[in-house]
Order: structure tokens, then C-alpha cells, then sequence
């Protein structure tokens, strides 16, 4: 009997379909890898199994649990289940906690719940268990608010409120997808030292097959709510039975063509090819906060003289946990933040001094892309008025030329000309963040600063994101500066690799010798952290056979 | 905390210095002579020099400005030209009106408003919803002095509980002054609190909404604990900003129903003076008004921090 087993589910929301008799089960202790892409109903099938669907939802199928029948419980004894028996792990961690509670208060609310503890021994638990989600007593973690706390430990947090009770099954919807690769890794170590300490089975949901590969023993593949394939998670990712997991696999390991060599620095140099954009020793400080009508706190330095060259049609990455000022910088350069020390010269021209006619006709050859599709762009504008905004440094093109731009610009990312009436709206993710390349394209930039430009993707769209860029630098011979915490991403694409942390660069050089021969243990900690499905995948094949021998 | 609340202190006194200046410059700026403006062109010129005198208008402006200021600090008020009183007796006078008049229906608007509001949030979509909706529309349409027409005839004319208007001011006994006030706050807080119950409901529903509130839920707890323990405290903040505005609104704002119900507040005090050309009270009444936004303003700012603990920290 398993713990969980899902028979023929069926959910529909206000009519629409979400998921199509999908089965699914759960043995005691165990850990299932539930891997879709966004919109194939993961979610949702975590929350049919805790009862929190949306208002107008219709469920149909078993669901049972530990021997129960979760389909027709009614909604109070749902409430005893949740939370005791059943522990759920969010997203986002930066918003699923209540701001204006302790984090002692929130994690004793469930313990007083269910087991009508006092409050301070209810507080005694909660502090045991912060220990073991590596939040120690010491740091007065208690009495601390949720906006004192960094986004994994936040993160650790809901984890405690989730197995305070030691539940049977704890489900972790995405736990960490918004956090960084370390942190990544510390979380998932945490989630599978709890589940086997305490034998509880983990409902792991995520997009990622290497944190799957990393994590699970069994897998269940869901497209548009239905299940593709389910079974032993290695054999299933070896093997690649079913086509769309053969996609699926390619997709997340996906290395773009090239027809070019990659462009490295000291190649450059020898050719005496002068750089297209040269940084030399940068600074940028973000003001101190107000404490006081006459008061300041010292400045915060976010980029500390750094410096660095990116020539013609050459990709270089920049990566580094998030807070190490990688976009700070990228800002910096983009003119959008003002360096506080440091020279800039792009195209041969200082980006230093104060604004000139030179500067701003150069500005015109550097463009970026954002990381947010559904957010970089304004909904009540047509899609033509959006891709021109560059073209507001080139008054000289007429309507009919600029018009021309703007096709080119669409077409040179797989649209249409006709899209250009169209609003935003009417766009899927992948397609957005094709407009927002053309919206780069269209001013025929020499460089394109593209801010972790697919990590807001799936990994097939993100593939697909890649091969275009890829191909336009073969095609345009734009040279790009990428920010990514993504490693895989940036191992796929990029020529050179700037590593960054605490404002400094702590490595530099070409992808392949950072990647094969670290020297630095801040990128070998991140090299070791970034999920990778082929290593995880060749670990634990290893692993199986050493036991069988 | 105690930071914050000297940090918050010392910008409120600078706000209020910074309005007087402003307040002393623009009665400095408008053309024409404040004496001739006052006693109206037919005056002769030895009046208007009499009152120039009497009004110190030829000392220099910073002498002027000095004088006014410190006077404002020991309640001295200058004297009102029409009524040829201190300044001070009369906003004493309407005061007593005002106040008592704006909190009671101040009370009186949240007492009704956020029950329902938290109500109707918690039967969204459903017909009592629906019904909440449509009648704050309709309270926020409909203006207040024809609700206090109907209060009037209803109260005072057919049932004569309470009196139809005037004040009989508060040496008549407590409970005959808040009489006379019962009906002018019911017709002040009606109006507001259809506008409150919307900014609660909808403060509640994009509350409910929110993460921790699905977290909460995941805990165990019912909607209804979901609801008492994580949704209202934090959809406060937009209620408590509404309240603030409506609090300095029902201090000088209504004089529409002042006339209605013949109150002697501090609404008619300015228009009557404003018709009157006389300056000592309006000025003394603007400084006064601002006084009590800023401070409302202050008092606010210390409900946010005592609500949100990420807002005590803009010190630390």
C-alpha cells in the first residue's frame, strides 16, 4: 500500500481542463520527482492532494492517503491533515512567510494547532526545529521577522513550519527555483537529510532534471495534465523511452551550434583587434541609507574596481550568487546606474565624461535584454511602437525606414512581420522574450547585455532562446555580455567567463579551463552546486552497480 | 522605536516652521494692502492707516513674522477684526463643536465600515457581497447634506428624539451637547464609511491573495483563522492611511453640514471670515488645520510602525 496514490485524477477550472487522469503514488520514506514544464498541472496536483485549489475548481478521480480517501474528506478534516500529516514547501520564499509575525510565531502556530501545545512549549519545538533546518538558536532566530532573513533562510524557515510536526509526506513545490545555485544545493541537502532522518516521503515538483536526477527515486513526467512517462527515475532519464522525455533531456543539457571559434582575449590581443568595450577599473557605490534627516549610512560599494575587456562577436559571462553586484555592473555599463570611479570606453569612445553627441550615437550600438518577459514591456503599446523604442537615437530614419527596421527585427528572431499590430498580450514567454531581442536588434547593436535573459524560461523555450542567440552572433557578429547564475547556460554559450563575488572579479578566463580547472574555491563551490543531469545521472548509475557487485 | 518616534517628532516641527513661512509669505505675496483689503476700497486713508498700526503691518516682515510666530507659540492668536476678540477665544469656541463632532463620527464610520468590510471580503462574489457593493455606491453618491435632510426629518421632526439643529453648547449638560452632535456625525460618517468598507474589502481580498496566506492555509489553518490571525492586521496599512485623510477632512470640512444643522464649528468660523476679509483668523485657522494634518499625519506614520515591524526600522 502506498502512502500516496493518485488514481485518474481530473481537475477543471471553471471549465477549462488542468489535468487528465493522471496517476501517480508515493511508497512511505520515498522521494517522487513530479517534472513538467510551467502550465502542465504540477502545481495542481499538489494542491488537489492539500485541498487549496482555486475557487471553481472540480476534481474528480482518488486521491487517497495513508488508507484515506482525501476526495470526499470534508473541509476540517482536511485542516487536522494539512500541516500535521501533510507538509507543504513553496516557491517563494521572500513572500510566503507573514511579514508581520516572528518566525517563532509562525512556526509554534501549527505545533498550538495540532497539538495544543502552550505557547512556550510550542516556542521550545519550534526553536529544536529551526536547529535542524540549520537556523541555530543562537542568532535569536525566534524573535527575528522574515524581512531580517536572506532568501534562503527564509527559505529554511517554511521549511520548518512544513515538518514541525514530522508529516508523513511533505511536498515541495519548486523549493528552489527562486534561490541561487549554493543555496540550491544546501536546500535540497536539508530536504533529503529530513526526509531520511525523520522517513517521511517528499512530492518533489520541479522543472529542473538535474535536481530531479539528483533527488528522486521515482519520476513521473507530466505535459499539458497528463502523465508521459513514470517509473525509477534513473532508468527513466537513461533510457528516454518516451520522446518527450528524450526532449526533455536534450533540452536541459542543450549546447547551441557555432560556426564560429570561440573569441578568446589573448587571441584578440596577439591579432591586435582593439576591444569594443573596455572597463577599467569600475566602482559603483548605491548611497547609504537615510537614518536621519542630516544623517547617512556610508555608502554601499556593489562594484569594486573591476576591470575588463569584451571584444568584437566574443560572449563573455558573468556570473556570481545574487547580491555579488553582476548586475549592478551591467547597469553600469548600460549607463543606467552612474560609476562612481572608473573608465569606460565603447567603440573607441569614453562613456565617462559627461554626456556628447559621440557618447550618445555610441549608446546606440549597446542594447539589453532583461530577465522578466512578462514585465520588460508596456501592455497598452503595439508591438511595433515597443520594438522601436531604441530607434529614438537614430532621428534621421524615416517612418518607412524605421518601419522596415522593425520587420527585419522581428523576422531575424523567428516572428512575423504581421506581429508588429499585435499587443503584448497576445504573446506567449518564449515569444516575448523574442521581442525583447528584436527590441535590441533593431538599433544593429555591436553588443548586447542580456541579463540572465533565460532563467525566467522552460528549458525547452529556453533551448530555443539559445540557439537564437547563438545564431545571431554567428550572423550579426554581436558580441554579448551575459549575466547568469545558470553555469550550465553559461557553459552552453559563452567564450570567457568572469566570476564575481562581492563586488570583485575572483576568476577569469575562457570557459573550458574554468570549467575543467578551477582555480579558485568560490567557483569550484559553484561549479559543484550547479544541478547537472549527465553527472548526477552517471553518479548514481555508479552508485547501483557498486551495490550490485 | 524610540528613534523613530524622536526622528518623526523633529520632522514634524520642521514641517510646521516651514508652514508658517509659507502661510506669512503668501498672505506677504497678494497684492494690495491687507488693511485696504480688509476695511474695502471705500475706506479713507487715515482708516486703513489706523488699522496698519493696529495690525503692526508697517514694522519690517521678520520683525512681523518673529512676533507672529513666538505669539502662535503662547496661544496668542492676534485679534479677529470683525468680531474684535482674540483670535484664540474664537477657534476655542468652535473647537469644542469641531472635534467632539469629527471623532465621534470618525468612530462611528470605522465602527461600521470595517466590520462590513471584512464581511463582504469574506463572502466575495456571493449575493451579500454584491449587496455591500452596491449600497457603499450608493453612500459614496449620495451627497451627505441630503442624507442629514432625511436624518433630520426622520429624527428630529417625526420621531423628535433628538433636536433639528443648533448647540446648545456643553454647559447645558454632556448628554444634551452630544445630542445635538448625534445626527451631524451620523450624516459625516455615513459617506465615509461606505468609502472605508470598499478600501478594507479590497485591501482584504488582495491580502487573501498573497503567499503567506496559502502558507497559513498549509499549516492547517482554517479560513476563518487564516483570515483573524494573517489577512487583517495586514491589510491595515491602506485602511489607516484612509482614515487619516477622512479625520483631517471631518475637522474642516464640514461646513456644509454645519449650516445644515446651525453648528457653530470651525468650518463656518472660516467661511465667515474668508467673506469678511478677516486675515488674523484665517491665518490663525490655516496654521491651526495644518498643525492637525501634520500631526494626524505623525500619528499615522506610528500606527504603520506599530502595524508593519519593516517600517521601525527606517531608523535603526
Amino acid at each position: 500500500m502506498s502512502l500516496l496514490q493518485i488514481k485518474e485524477l481530473g481537475l477543471e477550472i471553471s471549465g477549462r481542463p488542468i489535468l487528465k487522469k493522471v496517476s501517480l503514488q508515493i511508497e512511505k520514506g520515498k522521494v517522487l520527482g513530479l517534472v513538467g514544464e510551467s502550465g502542465s498541472g504540477k502545481s495542481m496536483t499538489a494542491l488537489s492532494v492539500m485541498k487549496l485549489l482555486p475557487e471553481g475548481s472540480d476534481l474528480s478521480g482518488q486521491i487517497s492517503f495513508d488508507g484515506t480517501d482525501l476526495t470526499n474528506l470534508d473541509e476540517t478534516s482536511m485542516c487536522h491533515l494539512r500541516g500535521d500529516d501533510i507538509g507543504m514547501v513553496f516557491q517563494e520564499p521572500m513572500t510566503a512567510l507573514n511579514p508581520l509575525k516572528t518566525i517563532g510565531e509562525q512556526i509554534a502556530e501549527g505545533i498550538r494547532l495540532h497539538r495544543g501545545a502552550t505557547t512556550s512549549e510550542a516556542m521550545h519545538l519550534a526553536a529544536d526545529i529551526l536547529e535542524q533546518v540549520g537556523l541555530p538558536s543562537d542568532q535569536h532566530m525566534l524573535s527575528r521577522y522574515p524581512h531580517e532573513l536572506s532568501g534562503g533562510q527564509r527559505q529554511r524557515v517554511v521549511i520548518a513550519i512544513a515538518c514541525a510536526l514530522k508529516p508523513k509526506l511533505l511536498i515541495a513545490d519548486e523549493p528552489t527555483t527562486a534561490l541561487d545555485v549554493t543555496i540550491q544545493a544546501q536546500i535540497l541537502d536539508l530536504l533529503r537529510t529530513l526526509v531520511t532522518e525523520n522517513d517521511m516521503a517528499l512530492l518533489l515538483i520541479s522543472h529542473d532534471l538535474g535536481v530531479v536526477a539528483d533527488m528522486a527515486d521515482t519520476l513521473t513526467i507530466l505535459r499539458d495534465g497528463k502523465v508521459m512517462e513514470s517509473g525509477d527515475a534513473v532508468d527513466v532519464l537513461t533510457n528516454r523511452r518516451h520522446p518527450y522525455t528524450e526532449q526533455l533531456a536534450e533540452a536541459s543539457s542543450h549546447v547551441p551550434e557555432r560556426s564560429a571559434p570561440p573569441v578568446l582575449a589573448s587571441e584578440a590581443q596577439m591579432a591586435g583587434i582593439a576591444p569594443l568595450l573596455s572597463v577599467d577599473k569600475i566602482v559603483c557605490d548605491y548611497p547609504g541609507k537615510r537614518l536621519g534627516i542630516f544623517r547617512k549610512s556610508s555608502p554601499f560599494r556593489a562594484v569594486d574596481s573591476v576591470s575588463f575587456d569584451i571584444f568584437p562577436g566574443q560572449t563573455m559571462a558573468l556570473v556570481g550568487e545574487s547580491g555579488c553586484g553582476k548586475s549592478t555592473l551591467g547597469r553600469c555599463l548600460l549607463g543606467l546606474h552612474r560609476q562612481s570611479a572608473g573608465e569606460l570606453h565603447f567603440d573607441g569612445v569614453s562613456l565617462s565624461d559627461d554626456n556628447n553627441e559621440q557618447q550618445t550615437d555610441a549608446r546606440k550600438h549597446m542594447q539589453i535584454v532583461f530577465q522578466d518577459p512578462y514585465g520588460s514591456f508596456n501592455p497598452r503599446h503595439r508591438v511595433a511602437r515597443l520594438v522601436a523604442e531604441p530607434l529614438f537615437r537614430s532621428p534621421h530614419l524615416s517612418a518607412v525606414e524605421k518601419d522596415e527596421r522593425i520587420c527585419q527585427a522581428l523576422e531575424s528572431v523567428g516572428l512575423d512581420r504581421s506581429d508588429r499590430f499585435k499587443y503584448i498580450h497576445e504573446f506567449s514567454g518564449g515569444q516575448r522574450q523574442r521581442l525583447a531581442i528584436a527590441r535590441a536588434l533593431v538599433s544593429r547593436p555591436k553588443l548586447i547585455i542580456a541579463d540572465e535573459p533565460v532563467s525566467a524560461l522552460d528549458v525547452s523555450l529556453r533551448a530555443q532562446i539559445l540557439d537564437l542567440l547563438s545564431e545571431l552572433r554567428d550572423k550579426l557578429q554581436i558580441a554579448y555580455l551575459f549575466i547568469s547564475h545558470d553555469l550550465t547556460v553559461v557553459q552552453a554559450i559563452c567564450d570567457e567567463v568572469l566570476v564575481m563575488r562581492s563586488g570583485k572579479f575572483v576568476e577569469h578566463g575562457p570557459v573550458e579551463k574554468i570549467f575543467l580547472d578551477p582555480q579558485e574555491d568560490y567557483t569550484r563551490e559553484l561549479l559543484a552546486a550547479a544541478p547537472n543531469l549527465e553527472k548526477y545521472l552517471h553518479e548514481r548509475t555508479a552508485q547501483t552497480s557498486d551495490k550490485r557487485d | 522605536m524610540l528613534a523613530f518616534l524622536a526622528n518623526r517628532l523633529f520632522a514634524l516641527g520642521l514641517t510646521l516652521l516651514l508652514a508658517t513661512v509659507v502661510i506669512f509669505l503668501v498672505l506677504e505675496i497678494i497684492p494690495g494692502d491687507p488693511a485696504r483689503l480688509m476695511l474695502g476700497i471705500n475706506a479713507t486713508q487715515d482708516a486703513v492707516d489706523v488699522l496698519r498700526e493696529q495690525m503692526g503691518l508697517n514694522q519690517p516682515p521678520l520683525q512681523r513674522y518673529w512676533s507672529w510666530v513666538t505669539g502662535l507659540l503662547v496661544g496668542d492668536f492676534g485679534t479677529s477684526y470683525t468680531y474684535s476678540v482674540p483670535v484664540s477665544e474664537l477657534i476655542l469656541e468652535r473647537i469644542v463643536v469641531s472635534l467632539p463632532l469629527a471623532l465621534i463620527a470618525l468612530t462611528l464610520s470605522t465602527l461600521i465600515a470595517i466590520p462590513v468590510g471584512i464581511y463582504a471580503a469574506s463572502h466575495r462574489g456571493r449575493v451579500s457581497d454584491t449587496a455591500v457593493i452596491a449600497t457603499t455606491q450608493l453612500g459614496i453618491a449620495i451627497p451627505n447634506f441630503w442624507f442629514a435632510l432625511l436624518l433630520v426629518y426622520v429624527f428630529a421632526v417625526s420621531l423628535r428624539l433628538v433636536p433639528a439643529g443648533g448647540f446648545p453648547g456643553w454647559d447645558a449638560g454632556v448628554w444634551e451637547a452630544v445630542k445635538a452632535l448625534i445626527l451631524p456625525s451620523i450624516a459625516l460618517a455615513l459617506p465615509q464609511a461606505a468609502i472605508l468598507a470598499r478600501v478594507t474589502r479590497s485591501a482584504i481580498i488582495e491580502t487573501l491573495g498573497e503567499d503567506y496566506v496559502r502558507t497559513a492555509r498549509a499549516k492547517g489553518l482554517t479560513y476563518r483563522q487564516t483570515l483573524w490571525r494573517h489577512t487583517l492586521r495586514n491589510a491595515m496599512i491602506p485602511v489607516v492611511t484612509i482614515m487619516g485623510l477622512q479625520f483631517a477632512f471631518l475637522l474642516a470640512g464640514t461646513i456644509i453640514i454645519e449650516n445644515v444643522f446651525y453648528l457653530p464649528g470651525l468650518g463656518r468660523l472660516v467661511f465667515q471670515a474668508i467673506t469678511q476679509h478677516d486675515l488674523p483668523v484665517v491665518q490663525s485657522v490655516v496654521v491651526l488645520l495644518v498643525a492637525t494634518v501634520v500631526l494626524i499625519n505623525f500619528l499615522v506614520d506610528i500606527a504603520y510602525a506599530v502595524i508593519d515591524p519593516r517600517l521601525r526600522r527606517s531608523v535603526s
